[in-house]
């Protein structure tokens, strides 16, 4: 297809998605009415998707398709020692929407010994807990052979309890450690990194204390240098505007799932209000939301968060996978503020324009292109969304194209696109698990527990689901919210670490079979944001010895993802059987631009910004 | 009350026919229950009513009527209180005068303007539910 008649085809579609939306979210009088006066919901409210899960349509196969995998997931989290509960709401049957959102985690080298260790958010009931019982969050440590030991204990985190949901990583005052954000139903927490083990909460004095008397319903987070100011800025997600003392109970609208009574929303709740905190570059933040136009789109159940450069201009944009609601794709305008284009972007709506209820959100250039696409989790009943990116943040929903839309049963959090059998082309892994615990009494063949979805990347713009070759840890059924991708064990292949709700968390270990080539890049930046956060990487490698040409792979550098979660902040390049690195290209968002050639293969490369490299390191591969 | 005679009346008592056919070119209108609907082939105009149980809902029922919109902004002059947004591509302004609220919506193929027609209507249903 030309660019021209593309081009056309893009621009039909986005009539046809703002012809169907202009009503999708008209709310009726009556609806607008009856929210405002809170007295009851408009109605019995049955949340569900009926989307068909299709093949894609038949083309040319590629030579990948059907071979054996050679990876395979084993869960070893009861060997790791990371076996602690997450605690999250009731179990079998939940009151309120609040009790099912779970919480994530962050793979997160805190004390910069190489080695990841392993933060996970924790969760609170409604009935509350004896003194000295209260669930916490925890920071494990690596002990660099497999295991984890919990150092919460006099770290400086053991004190905030509450409904905690997402975590994200970024050095806010560019000390050189890394600093720990934490969102909650309620006050968040900025813990600043002291760099010695422990951790010291700044939020009262960082400014980021959030003024009552509501409740905030804070969600998905990243660190941003949105202006690029050198200075890491702070996105917050909010998902609703959620008060207990109001709250509907399932019996009020009635609110049910498969004839089963459920929590009540995100549908008939009023949404949350997304906040964007800047740095003013001495330790403290001040809320820009509506000046930066990011309350120019409100209400719309944000829950997860990826910021990228979506638009190639070089300043990064935020996207936000809301529930039961069209996605916001705020895009940057280089003055400080921002603009909801998500809608003529094209990554807005499900194929047939309709709002899917969104939960996780990752960002990677699958196919290669040099644009960076979006991967969406949603609900059950409903396929997963894949917007790829043409260029200019257009999109186009290739869904169902790609492959990914052959599955419509199970419901999606956490999400990240990840090489995990080091061929340079990105994998997608999805975890999942129901939001009503109720579906385990239900008739209906449903689980509260799922398992995964995988998907291997056929390098030809297709993805062939591999979900029964990937490994028992892949198979097994856990109640799935955030996960994280990296390599705890420096073995050069991407792990991935699941929270759960009312569960262990899973530690997925990526056993290979494969003796695949890979670099790991860290960057370090001078006067751009010293963790890199934003900082677009270009690797050039010859990965198949009789391809053509070199393999071009681009990725950024992001703070938060997937569900509520950090990945690993080391940057992971799959490379195949390349002998060596051409080229790595660092794009800073300073402006500063870095060529490093022929660097060696299964090295972590530290580089600070103007290209010195500070370490080489074999790792343990 | 004005509303409740509304199933009854051929005309819109908080706007007449000429005003909106002079903003909206030729347009016919439909009366039921508490809506007001002025449309033609290509434009629609609908005003619709209706009475919270204390003024002080105004503002969780204006955010809920704008929920999902963009260029959102406060308008001055209108009623004793009213708000601008577009949700999707509908022109939406909802105000409240006393404990009567009302929110008007629009849809017409010029979006240039439609911000500028919202206002006057809403000009007018304010001051008629005065």
């Amino acid at each position: 297809m030309s660019t021209n008649s593309r081009n056309v085809v893009t621009l039909h579609r986005r009539r046809l998605l703002r012809s169907l939306s202009r009503t999708a979210l008209v709310l009726p009088f009556a609806d607008v009415l009856a929210i405002a006066q809170q007295i009851q919901l408009p109605g019995p409210i049955e949340r569900s998707y009926d989307a068909k899960p299709m093949q894609p349509p038949k083309g040319p196969k590629s030579p990948i398709e059907g071979t054996p995998l050679g990876v395979s997931f084993v869960d070893v989290v009861k060997e790791s020692g990371l076996a602690v509960k997450t605690i999250y709401g009731g179990e079998g049957k939940n009151k309120y929407l609040l009790e099912t959102t779970g919480c994530g985690l962050a793979f997160y080298d805190y004390d910069d010994d190489g080695w990841l260790d392993i933060f996970l958010v924790n969760g609170w009931r409604l009935e509350g807990f004896p003194a000295g019982q209260e669930p916490r969050c925890h920071l494990f440590k690596n002990n660099r052979d497999g295991t984890f030991t919990d150092v919460t204990k006099g770290s400086g985190l053991e004190h905030r309890t509450g409904w905690g949901q997402a975590c994200c990583v970024g050095d806010y005052n560019n000390d050189g450690h890394d600093d720990l954000f934490v969102t909650y139903y309620g006050q968040n927490v900025l813990y600043r990194n002291n760099g010695d083990g422990t951790f010291t909460d700044v939020t009262e004095k960082a400014g980021l204390l959030q003024p009552g008397p509501k409740t905030r319903w804070n969600t998905g987070c990243t660190f941003v240098d949105y202006d690029k100011d050198g200075h890491l800025d702070l996105f917050v997600a909010n998902y609703v505007d959620f008060d207990l003392k109001t709250a509907p109970p399932p019996e009020a609208g009635p609110c049910t799932y498969k004839g089963l009574l459920v929590a009540c929303g995100p549908p008939g709740l009023p949404g949350g209000k997304n906040i964007l905190y800047h740095n003013n570059g001495d330790g403290t933040f001040t809320d820009v939301s509506q000046k930066a136009g990011i309350w120019n789109t409100t209400g719309t159940y944000g829950l997860s968060v990826a910021a990228s450069d979506l638009d190639n201009d070089g300043w990064p944009d935020i996207y936000v996978a809301n529930d039961s609601s069209v996605a916001t794709l705020y895009q940057n305008q280089k003055d400080g503020t921002f603009k909801d284009i998500a809608i003529e972007s094209g990554a807005a709506l499900s194929p047939e324009g309709k709002p899917q209820a969104g939960m996780g959100v990752s960002i990677g250039d699958y196919n290669r292109d040099g644009n960076l696409d979006v991967v969406k989790t949603n609900f059950a009943g409903d396929t997963d969304s894949l917007y790829t990116n043409l260029g200019d943040a257009a999109f186009e929903d290739r869904t169902y194209p790609s492959g990914i839309g052959v599955n419509t049963r199970l419901l999606g959090w956490g999400v990240g696109f990840f090489d995990m059998d080091n061929d340079g082309w990105l994998d997608i892994l999805m975890s999942n698990g129901h939001v009503y615990p109720e579906v385990d009494k239900s008739k209906a063949d449903l689980k509260y527990a799922e398992h995964k979805y995988l998907y291997r990347n056929l390098q030809n713009g297709r993805f062939e689901e591999v979900t029964e070759k990937g490994g028992p840890g892949i198979m097994e059924n856990a109640p799935a919210r955030g996960c994280a991708f990296g390599d705890y064990d420096n073995d050069g292949r991407l792990d991935i670490a699941v929270n759960c709700v009312n569960a262990v968390p899973q530690l997925l270990h990526c056993d290979s079979t494969l003796n695949r080539k890979w670099i790991k890049i860290k960057l370090v930046g001078v006067k751009s944001n010293r963790t890199g956060i934003g900082t677009r990487v270009i690797v050039t490698a010859k990965t198949k010895a009789d391809a053509p040409k070199s393999l071009v792979q681009m990725d950024e550098l992001r703070s938060g993802g997937s569900y509520f979660s950090q990945n690993d902040l080391r940057m992971h390049f799959g490379l195949q059987d390349a002998t060596k690195v051409e080229m790595v290209e660092i794009r800073w968002l300073s402006g500063q631009v870095d060529r490093l050639k022929d660097l060696e293969v299964n090295r972590l490369y530290v580089i600070q910004e103007g290209g010195k490299i500070l370490k080489v390191e074999k790792l343990t591969a | 009350m004005m509303l409740f005679l509304w199933a009854a009346s051929l005309t819109c008592p908080v706007l007449n026919l000429a005003t909106a056919r002079g903003a909206l070119g030729e347009v016919q209108l439909s009366v039921s229950h508490n809506t007001c609907r002025f449309s033609s082939s290509d434009a629609e105009l609908t005003i619709e009513m209706g009475t919270l149980a204390a003024p002080s809902q105004f503002a969780h029922f204006a955010e809920t009527a704008c929920q999902g919109g963009h260029d959102i902004a406060p308008l001055k002059a209108i009623g004793n209180e009213a708000l601008a947004c577009t949700v999707q591509t509908v022109e939406t302004i909802v105000g409240r005068v006393r404990n009567q609220t009302f929110i008007i919506r629009l849809t017409a193929p010029n979006t240039k303007s439609l911000r500028t027609k919202t206002t006057a209507f809403a000009e007018q249903v304010a001051g008629n539910l005065f």
